[in-house]
């Protein structure tokens, strides 16, 4: 499944994983550490002209099963359960408001900028 | 009948990793046959499945986070190989930075306020988004990979 290049590049992903999280650990500072590392191999990729075929090999596996990764952080709202008795549809009330909100919000000032050509090159 | 008491002993990753993944992938299969229908998204169906398990059988989520702790251990993998994605989609994203970075903040900040001021949220009896707040609905579990 897995050839010797693909996970040597699955390791350097890893590696950068890693860093990423030892530098937010080492400056102290309230950012995801994975998203770092991501930020890191963005400029490694732009540094080196592009991922290898294998880089792009095992990361699009990686990202093409996102779902089953998010299941152990989702399954935790089995231990809320107390909240959701008692809170929960205002919690469901929120969350669905919050999201249309973002949605038109976020949409309807994409769409401005782009009338507006505020930053078209 | 599940006996509980004799679900107990069920731990470990020999459990709950292949439980987890077995149940991703029917998930995924009936989420194809359904047309890919939102309401069946794979990863919703594998998480309600997993706390009625979970649930019904008296099983404290640390230790089911603990045998699946390699899964979220990938996300972090997965987030840093979304790189690659955005390294060659960047061309795409050139001139549209600022409209970009505007829109997801302004629509961050909308989500977290709407979501803290709606009705109950705010009365001092029912506090559940400060209390999520304080104690953020992530795996409550002291798991970080060091080295």
């Amino acid at each position: 499944m897995l050839e010797p290049k693909m996970l040597a590049q699955l390791g350097l992903l890893m590696m950068f994983q890693l860093i990423g999280e030892v530098v937010v650990s080492a400056l102290g500072i309230p950012f995801p550490g994975s998203l770092c590392g991501m930020l890191l191999l963005l400029g490694y990729l732009y540094l080196r002209g592009g991922p290898s075929e294998e880089l792009a090999g095992v990361g699009s596996k990686l990202v093409d099963n996102l779902g089953l990764l998010f299941v152990p952080a989702g399954t935790a709202v089995v231990a809320y359960g107390a909240v959701f008795a008692t809170d929960g549809p205002a919690i469901f009330a929120a969350l669905v408001l919050s999201t249309l909100v973002a949605v038109l919000i976020g949409g309807a000032i994409a769409a401005a900028a782009k009338h507006s050509g505020a930053d078209v090159p | 009948m599940i006996d509980p008491g004799k679900l107990s002993h069920l731990q470990g990753a020999l459990v709950w990793l292949p439980s987890t993944i077995v149940l991703y992938a029917g998930s995924s299969a009936l989420h194809r046959r359904l047309d890919k229908a939102p309401i069946a998204n794979p990863t919703l169906l594998t998480i309600a499945a997993l706390v009625l398990i979970l649930a019904g059988c008296g099983i404290p989520y640390k230790t089911y986070f603990e045998s699946v702790a390699v899964l979220h251990y990938l996300l972090g993998t997965a987030v840093v190989a979304l790189a690659v994605p955005l390294y060659r989609n960047a061309n795409r994203l050139h001139g549209r930075c600022i409209s970009m970075a505007v829109a997801l903040v302004a629509g961050s900040l909308a989500s977290i306020s709407s979501g803290l001021s709606s009705p109950r949220s705010g009365t001092r009896r029912h506090r559940p988004f400060y209390r999520l707040l304080r104690s953020p609905p992530r795996p409550p579990c002291r798991w970080r990979y060091r080295a």
